[in-house]
């Protein structure tokens, strides 16, 4: 049986967190990962370290979710940075940092 | 080269100073002022990594060379001059990327302001110019306007990059 739109929600359910902008309220996939910056200052002995935070939601499911405005995930507050449609728009990632 | 990185340090680290300089900034239009820097750290001294996650010291300026310097082979009347470039870098964390722009902006025309006055202005500036025997002769250059954000991360950086000559005496 093929893997569908229909079936996120359960996906999600098994290993998500609780995510949610305003009165909206779903369930997603948290990632957290340290990247270096090696581009912020070539040359230089300087290094950053950005944390990416992604989650990952389904398509629609917080329909009030903008670039720059505040989230919830998994009760920590946040801020959007950014909102990529990936593979066949059924899935979201939202790009967060914390929101200082 | 260590003297010139603690040079520039020296010329910025007061922070009631740099500060001062960062609030009394102008700024266009209906823009905010920038957050105060907490630390101004030098690569001479510190472990120069940075991490969002932990950001204990944010916003801060950050000294650093950023070439090998460049001199003459051979040395003239007990003096050798030497040429190459340092960044004073301004690495903020917060979630708005334009706000985080235009602080880097204004928080490093304080710095430049600041640095100007602590190592060229009149003529009684030739001991904060020097150190151990090497003197900030001139910046020759100055670039200013470099910030950018990674596209996923809250972490912006910004910085002026100064290519200075130097003088080591009694080489």
């Amino acid at each position: 049986m093929a893997f569908g739109d229909s079936d996120i929600g359960v996906f999600f359910g098994d290993m998500g967190v609780v995510v949610s902008v305003g009165n909206d309220s779903t369930t997603g996939l948290l990632d957290s990962n340290d990247l270096t910056d090696a581009q912020a200052f070539p040359g230089a002995p300087v290094r950053v370290v950005d944390t990416q935070t992604i989650v990952t939601i389904a398509t629609g499911s917080l329909p009030s979710i903008v670039r720059d405005g505040q989230i919830t995930v998994d009760g920590t507050v946040m801020r959007v940075r950014d909102l990529r449609q990936e593979r066949d728009g059924s899935l979201m990632y939202v790009y967060c940092v914390a929101d200082k | 080269m260590i003297e010139l990185v603690r040079i520039i340090a020296g010329a910025i680290s007061n922070l009631a100073t740099l500060n001062a300089a960062v609030a009394a900034t102008p700024l266009d239009g209906t823009d905010t002022a920038p957050p105060a820097v907490v630390a101004v750290l030098n690569e001479a001294d510190n472990n120069l990594t940075f991490r969002e996650a932990e950001s204990p010291a944010a916003p801060c300026i950050v000294i650093a060379t950023k070439s090998a310097f460049v001199g003459h082979t051979t040395r003239f009347t007990g003096v050798q001059d030497w040429e190459g470039d340092v960044i004073v870098a301004y690495i903020n964390v917060g979630a708005i990327e334009q706000k985080n722009r235009r602080d880097a902006m204004y928080t490093l025309r304080a710095v430049k302001h600041v640095l100007m006055n602590a190592l060229f202005q009149g003529n009684g500036q030739a001991t904060a110019r020097t150190r151990n025997n090497v003197a900030l002769m001139w910046i020759t250059s100055m670039q200013y306007g470099m910030a950018e954000q990674n596209e996923f991360g809250g972490v912006m950086t910004g910085a002026l990059a100064l290519t200075c000559k130097t003088r080591e005496i009694n080489p």
